[in-house]
């Protein structure tokens, strides 16, 4: 395969901030580095500031004064975006209905006045590495959701962005063909090897795709990290909540132990504090013999929801606890079980706890 | 250039015209209206001198009662029309609106050629009863001038309102249990409540402000166009007419802008019967009828202009003499009028597709307002322009007397038309985000604008167009009062045939002016249906 390298530059944002005309304070000033060739995942939930933040770095919003967006160390903030060079495909794709398939992904190429052969050539390869062949001279209606798309991932990259920018790109589309498009996606990134940001409030899609992780919430970077550590050592109960599905437990911690209604648990940490607050995930917590454990509780409820099932423990901790465990395990509802979870699978956090808790009796 | 200065480029053409030709003249008409014997006080003499206040509300009461009228005619026909299928439907949907864009005077025609001394009416009922009824001439003939020229606007916006219905909402409603009836009551005619306020609010503001149709008719009607019109022309009043003609537009432009802000509109309950056989009978006469009434005039004239004499009838014969005489008398009318109406056509694509754009992405306040003003002349009746104009630039003799003078005000009042067409197209094809698509991929602004904003905005930019041109061709309430003896454009040259050539003539110009109008009308109804396809 003749595809050239991506010329991916490396682009950091620095204290760049956003608040609109109407106050709006979208983004606090933040600071961030992307290396060349990677890509960065901005995640978190809607209106946390994920497309304000990509539109800055595109050239489409300026920063609030003192913010500056840099391009291989270059400070692009005179540019506008017609001259950044930077590939975007829009949540909403934003394909020229005017024009037929071919001439969008050319689109480009013709205005950096690229010979009408290369640019046919150029065309070509991006349709057979996008998996569109037979398109080409179709209008963009006559195009499913999922063609769209990759129509208008091809359009981007057929430039040689420095940077590709995506926002949401796989949102309008349903749950299978997201996740084809997703491993796709992946390995069409990895060939190209441009630096890539992208932005999803889908946090499999974030840990699917990104090299790193940005998790945001409310304006601010909460974590940065890769996708296992932001799944396995969330810096918050924020981040430790928003990706998978996590058990927040607080408690007495004692010598390296969490003193629980339901027993106790032994932690990595050795220290002692009145209110910690740890985070367990469902799948780290095996069901055994209430006997053989030194925490037990009552089953609450059990869903099967096919490659496992979800188990509601109460009186384990304060709050129920949810466990995943294997879907040919037999759990009955109300039977007593044993819980064992070993010292790594504690993650503690350095969020204060919430000041409701009650030990139970 | 940066897109910021691009967008301002392209309002300058914009703000330039509005200000010269509309801005500063409708300043100008406020101070003369408060430059007569009783200063700025003359503005209460709309109200308190007693003939100027019996004018102001007889022509209120017509307006009113032609809203009324039009309405309830409207919604039944345009009610029945969109909700059943059946054989010759389009073709009804035709004959009810290709009046669409007739000229106040033509219409004047028409209605003297159904209800004069010589129309139908008067015949029918002289066979009938021995005695001839002629009304035309009177409040009556007025009125039905009116209905004739709203009925076509309003069927059409009806229309439109009851297929944009989502069936989801009606089914909706089903499925919680509400009956046939209830569902025309509760979701049905609430919907459609905004087209009723518009549409009426449309119907109201034109019937005051019309001018033509009174000035065929050529009665002692007293509505204030013609008060104004004699207080200006012939009596010389310059103040009083300014003032009157102030007055005029602030009630037109309040009635419009109301339309802009009602809430849905309660409805009375009238469409449970629906499926009654019975009642689908019943409104289909009555629509055929309604077609009957705006058809059969136009046909009357046509074969008016073909025979050799009307009084004797068809059976006197066929002729194209009239049509070969008329050709002789006016080709130049026609000339010029093709002449402005593309001259208007270019000035407005230049002036209002990169304003339309730069209006609806820029967006905020200042865009409300701007679009507010620029589309104020859609609700200031022409007679009101006109005078600003004249008393503006009345006195730049060579502009005045050339055919420029009359394209200016062409350019004004057609302005909003082609700006509303294209936004309209921007409104539903996010040309935000194509414009950022096409920066994204190194376009500049204008390559922007040219190879993606006008292709999308072509439909806009077709349907505008084609109003444009036709609006042009039949404007006649700016145009009489700013032409001069060499600069006659048809719908002109079509008032002085009504004046002052007989019955024969006059129709067969008539003829011209259907056969120009037509084909517009039938390209306008065209593009507007594939859209609605689309
Ligand atoms: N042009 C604007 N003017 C004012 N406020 C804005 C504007 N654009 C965005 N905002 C606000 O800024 C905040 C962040 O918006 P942003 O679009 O960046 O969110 P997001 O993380 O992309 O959300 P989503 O996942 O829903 O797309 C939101 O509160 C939004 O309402
Ligand atoms: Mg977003």
């Amino acid at each position: 395969m003749t595809m050239d390298l991506g010329h991916g530059v490396a682009v950091r944002i620095e204290a760049c901030g956003k608040t609109f005309a109407d106050g709006t304070r979208a983004l606090e000033p933040a600071t961030l580095d992307i290396a060349r060739g990677e890509t960065l995942v901005l995640l978190g939930p809607s209106g946390c500031g994920k497309t304000t933040m990509l539109r800055i770095i595109a050239g489409l919003e300026t920063p609030d004064s003192g913010g500056r967006v840099l391009f291989d160390g270059r400070d692009v903030a005179s540019e506008p975006i017609e001259r950044r060079n930077v590939g975007m495909v829009f949540q909403s794709y934003a394909l020229f209905p005017n024009m037929s398939v071919a001439d969008n992904i050319g689109y480009g190429l013709k205005i950096r006045g690229v010979s009408k052969a290369d640019r046919a050539a150029r065309v070509a390869e991006l349709v057979r590495l996008t998996n569109i062949e037979g398109l080409e001279n179709r209008r963009i209606d006559q195009l499913s959701g999922g063609q769209r798309q990759r129509v208008a991932l091809a359009r981007a990259v057929a430039i040689r962005p420095a940077v590709l920018l995506l926002d949401e790109p796989l949102t309008a589309l349903d749950a299978a063909l997201r996740e084809r498009l997703r491993g796709e996606l992946d390995r069409l990134l990895r060939s190209l090897g441009i630096t890539t940001i992208y932005v999803t409030h889908d946090q499999a899609e974030a840990m699917a795709l990104g090299d790193r992780i940005v998790v945001m919430s409310k304006g601010m970077i909460t974590q940065v990290g890769t996708p296992r550590d932001v799944y396995l050592r969330p810096e918050s109960r924020f981040v430790a909540e928003f990706i998978g599905a996590a058990n927040i437990v607080e408690a007495e911690l004692r010598d390296g132990r969490l003193l629980l209604p339901g027993g106790i648990l032994a932690v990595a940490d050795a220290g002692s504090r009145p209110g910690a607050v740890a985070m367990i995930r469902p799948e780290t917590i095996s069901l055994t013999a209430p006997e053989a454990a030194m925490l037990s509780g009552h089953v609450d409820g059990v869903s099967f929801v096919g490659d496992r099932q979800r188990v509601i423990v109460t009186g384990a901790a304060a709050k129920p606890l949810t466990v995943d465990a294997s879907n040919s395990a037999v759990v009955r509802t109300g039977e007593r079980v044993g819980l064992t979870i070993s010292p790594e699978a504690i993650w503690l956090l350095s969020d204060p706890p919430s000041n409701d808790v009650r030990p139970e009796g | 250039m940066t897109h910021r200065s691009f967008v301002l480029a392209c309002l300058a053409p914009l703000a330039l015209v509005t200000t010269a030709f509309f801005l500063l003249p409708m300043g100008r008409l406020m101070l003369v209206g408060a430059t007569g014997p009783h200063g700025l006080a003359g503005y209460l003499d709309i109200v308190l001198e007693p003939r100027y206040r019996a004018t102001l509300i007889n022509t209120v009461v017509l307006a009113a009662a032609t809203t009324l009228a039009t309405m309830v005619i409207a919604t039944i026909s345009g009610m029945f029309l969109e909700r059943h299928r059946f054989p010759g439907r389009s073709i009804l949907i035709a004959m009810l609106t290709f009046p669409l864009a007739f000229p106040g005077v033509v219409i004047g025609f028409l209605i003297i050629l159904l209800a004069g001394r010589q129309g139908v009416i008067g015949d029918l009922t002289q066979i009938l009863t021995g005695e001839k009824i002629v009304f035309a001439y009177s409040i009556w003939g007025l009125f039905l001038g009116y209905l004739y020229f709203s009925i076509p606007r309003v069927i059409l916006t009806i229309m439109a309102a009851v297929q944009k219905l989502d069936p989801g909402l009606e089914e909706a409603a089903r499925s919680l249990g509400a009956g046939p009836w209830a569902v025309q009551r509760d979701v049905v005619l609430p919907a459609l409540g905004p087209a009723f306020v518009a549409s009426g609010a449309i119907a109201f503001a034109t019937a005051m402000g019309a001018f033509g149709t009174a000035f065929t008719l050529a009665t002692n009607i007293d509505v204030l166009p013609m008060l104004i019109y004699t207080e200006f022309t012939l009596a010389a009043n310059f103040a009083t007419a300014a003032s009157l003609s102030i007055g005029l537009g602030l009630i037109s432009w309040a009635i419009l802008r109301y339309r802009a802000h009602s809430p849905a509109a309660p409805w009375r309950r009238r469409a449970d019967a629906m499926r009654d056989r019975l009642i689908f009978i019943a409104q289909l006469s009555f629509t055929l009828l309604v077609a009957a009434f705006l058809v059969v005039p136009a046909l009357l004239s046509i074969s008016a202009g073909i025979t050799a004499n009307y009084f004797r009838g068809i059976s006197s014969g066929v002729t194209l003499q009239w049509v070969a005489q008329v050709w002789e008398l006016y080709a130049d009318t026609i000339a010029l009028s093709f002449l402005i109406a593309f001259a208007t056509l270019g000035a407005t694509l230049v002036i209002g597709v990169p304003a339309a754009y730069a209006l609806h992405v820029r967006g905020g306040t200042l865009s409300r307002v701007t679009e507010e003003v620029v589309t104020l002349p859609l609700a200031i009746p022409g007679m009101a322009i006109a005078l600003a104009l004249l008393l503006t630039y009345g006195g730049f003799g060579g502009f005045r007397r050339s055919w420029m003078f009359i394209l200016v005000g062409h350019v004004v009042f057609t302005l909003p038309f082609m700006l509303r067409s294209v936004m309209a197209v921007f409104a539903t094809i996010d040309v935000g985000t194509l414009d950022e698509g096409a920066a994204s991929l190194g376009a500049s602004p204008m390559r922007r604008f040219i190879d993606v904003i006008v292709p999308n905005a072509m439909p806009g930019i077709v349907a505008g167009s084609l109003m444009v041109v036709t609006l042009s061709l039949g404007e006649f309430n700016l145009t009489w009062m700013l032409h001069t003896p060499l600069t006659k454009t048809l719908p002109v040259g079509l008032a002085d045939s009504y004046a002052s050539m007989r019955l024969e003539v006059a129709s067969a110009y008539t003829l011209i002016f259907f056969i120009m109008i037509v084909p517009l009308l039938v390209a306008m109804q065209l593009v507007a249906g594939k859209e609605q396809r689309a």
